[in-house]
């Protein structure tokens, strides 16, 4: 309950307190009903991994799962146990193959472990329905249509599994906060098929922010981005991340971006996991045992970065 | 100062964004509202137009009862169950291509392009020259309800292939129209072979029955499409949220807490059985439930909270307007109203084809 506390004192905004009245329980949504935010991120940021605002806390855990595709009797991977802790960034990294994406798609719901269980809170999520799920995990995938909708009604489908009947005045501020944070204030009423890619993926992030989830998995966000896109959207997501109390996960191909926005890292290679931890694990010898080329881990700026070698 | 001076700022912006989507959401039920407005005077317009000469005013006396006894006859009895008829099914048909192109995630569907309409006219053609000469005799009596019932059946099989064909695999838009080629290919192909033994009094009944006739039906038949067309509004206005979700694809869809394959098959099942409660008792009328739902989307967007009214208005004033076309275009002579259909929603078509293909 500290970080809403710590919210208050940061926001001057009248939305604040309205929002606080609808909260009904989901205390770990506030951050987008918030606007005036932006303070409260540095703020959280500047006591490193997410500790500032709250102590972290595991929300969704993967233990010991193992997966294979349908009728096929080898393994992706098995024996895999993964945490998503709220104000937390993880990267999964690996090879091409790795069973990066399939691991993703494990913790989202979308396929079953053939051993093991994903647990959300203390639940195993193959026990929730599609809609409970959708409240708990926010997925985005790393292909997705471009149908020919607003970029406004696009984000407002996040709110499909709160909705009951209508919007609320909640969903509507919501919606609106998200879109602005996003950075997409200037194109709400534009086609989504008319924005560039690096939009478009905001929009797609914006669109699960709006699921007001616990978890945020993303595959590979930054994929079809150019550097500035790169930096605007995981700087998004970090600081999302570091404010209010999101677990996010997200696959990621880019060592560099992953040391610089991520806090804790998964490094698998074929399959099996190489190094589990946070960012003292990155180390030349772990690259090349996930990457099977020579990477040399140095700091740039301050910025941690790994150069091949 | 600064601090808050930022917030006010951001606050403004957010409320902007809010303010800006109730103008864009205002302007669609106004749109609504046009519609609306449009198949009213088609209505009044197709009310007053007939082989007697009866001016609007005067059609719209007789249609609460007052004028002379002719005028009242004629409107009442001729010209109101023609209206309400080509209401009902142009609704009806609107409403189902509007909900199958979401839920076969694919702009190009709707019941005459992916099959449906003729699985319904195999099936009357089963019914009049095969099962009602051998099975029921001749009384006519009975005839309607048993060609319905099997256009019925026939629609729904069409339904089945087409939801088993959507589920295998990935479909791109124009392969679930390419299932529906085969399949009308299929049922023409049976239906033909059917004819080629059928005497020449029976296949006359089968070309009118395909040739759509909106002055066919009877006053329980109009009853029975009402009380479809309201039970399956209903449903798919309920589920205008799953297919919302559907239009990102499914696994977006049901990363959003939406039950993909229950939606999907429902979805298939009601649209098709929509379509086929229009077709049976009116024939085949193409296209309605492709150009409706695809003029809507140009004034309200892809949001079936808006799509699904505006398709069913939409779907209602252009099926009077087509039959008023047909009525008058070689006065006193009626063309069928599928002619005229057909004639809109062909062109649209490749109009859509061609676009999809330059995206």
């Amino acid at each position: 309950m500290m970080h809403r506390n710590h919210f208050a004192e940061t926001s001057a905004d009248p939305l604040h307190s309205h929002v606080h009245q609808h909260a009904d329980g989901t205390f770990h949504n506030h951050f987008h009903a918030h606007p005036g935010g932006g303070e409260a991120h540095e703020h959280g940021a500047s006591h490193g991994h997410g500790h500032g605002a709250e102590p972290s806390r595991t929300v969704m855990e993967a233990k010991n799962v193992e997966y294979a595709y349908p009728h096929v009797a080898d393994s992706v991977f098995k024996d895999i146990s993964v945490e998503a802790k709220t104000g937390s960034v993880l990267a999964i990294l690996g090879n091409n193959g790795a069973g990066k994406s399939t691991l993703l798609n494990l913790l989202a719901g979308i396929a079953q472990p053939k051993a093991g269980q994903v647990l959300v809170g203390e639940k195993p999520l193959a026990q929730f329905s599609r809609r409970e799920a959708a409240r708990h995990i926010a997925y985005v995938a790393q292909q997705q249509r471009v149908p020919h909708m607003t970029v406004y009604d696009s984000v407002m489908m996040g709110r499909k599994p709160h909705v009951a009947w209508s919007l609320t005045e909640r969903d509507r501020q919501i919606v609106a906060s998200v879109i602005e944070r996003m950075g997409l204030s200037g194109f709400s009423q534009r086609c989504l098929d008319e924005l560039s890619g690096g939009e478009r993926q905001k929009v797609f992030i914006a669109r699960a922010l709006a699921q007001e989830t616990e978890v945020l998995l993303l595959d590979e966000p930054t994929s079809a981005l150019d550097p500035k896109n790169q930096l605007e959207v995981l700087t998004a997501v970090k600081d999302v991340t570091k404010a209010g109390s999101l677990a996010t996960v997200l696959v990621i191909h880019d060592i560099n971006l992953a040391l610089r926005f991520c806090d804790r890292f998964l490094l698998v290679r074929d399959g099996i996991v190489i190094a589990q931890g946070g960012l003292e694990v990155v180390t030349d010898e772990t690259l090349f045992a996930t990457y099977d080329i020579h990477f040399h881990v140095c700091e740039v700026g301050g910025v941690p970065v790994a150069i091949p070698a | 100062m600064e601090k808050s001076g930022n917030n006010e700022q951001l606050a403004t912006s957010w409320q902007q964004i809010d303010a800006s989507q109730r103008k864009a959401e205002c302007l669609r039920w106004v749109a609504i509202g046009v519609m609306l407005l449009a198949c009213i005077l088609c209505a009044l317009a197709s009310l007053a137009s007939g082989a007697s000469n009866i001016d609007l005013f005067t059609s719209a006396a007789a249609l609460f009862g007052f004028g002379t006894p002719q005028d009242v006859a004629a409107v009442q009895t001729i010209r109101l169950p023609r209206v309400l008829t080509a209401i009902v099914s142009g609704a009806g048909l609107a409403l189902a291509g509007a909900v199958l192109q979401s839920v076969l995630e694919n702009p190009l569907a709707s019941a005459s392009t992916v099959g449906i309409s003729q699985g319904a006219a195999f099936g009357a053609t089963l019914a009049i020259l095969v099962f009602i000469p051998l099975v029921a005799g001749t009384s006519t009596a009975a005839g309607m309800g048993t060609i319905a019932i099997f256009a019925f059946a026939g629609a729904m099989i069409s339904a089945l292939v087409v939801l088993i064909f959507s589920r295998l695999g990935s479909f791109s838009p124009e392969s679930i129209v390419l299932v529906g080629v085969a399949l009308s290919a299929l049922w023409a192909g049976a239906s033909t072979i059917i004819q080629y033994f059928s005497d020449d009094l029976n296949l006359t009944k089968v070309i009118f029955w395909q040739f759509g006739d909106l002055g066919r039906a009877t006053w329980n038949q109009i009853a029975f499409m009402a009380g479809v067309l309201v039970i399956c509004g209903a449903y798919f206005f309920y589920n205008r949220w799953n297919y919302n979700a559907l239009q990102n694809g499914g696994n977006v869809a049901g990363g959003l807490g939406v039950e993909v394959q229950r939606t999907r098959v429902l979805g298939v099942a009601v649209a098709s059985f929509t379509a086929a409660a229009m077709v049976s008792f009116v024939g085949l009328i193409n296209f309605i439930g492709l150009i409706a739902p695809h003029i809507a989307r140009r004034f309200v967007g892809n949001d079936y909270r808006f799509l699904l009214p505006a398709s069913l208005v939409l779907g209602a004033a252009i099926m009077i307007a087509s039959d008023l076309l047909a009525r008058m275009v070689v006065s006193p002579v009626i063309l069928p109203v599928g002619a005229i259909t057909s004639f809109l929603g062909a062109p649209l078509f490749l109009y859509l084809l061609y676009r999809g293909y330059k995206q």
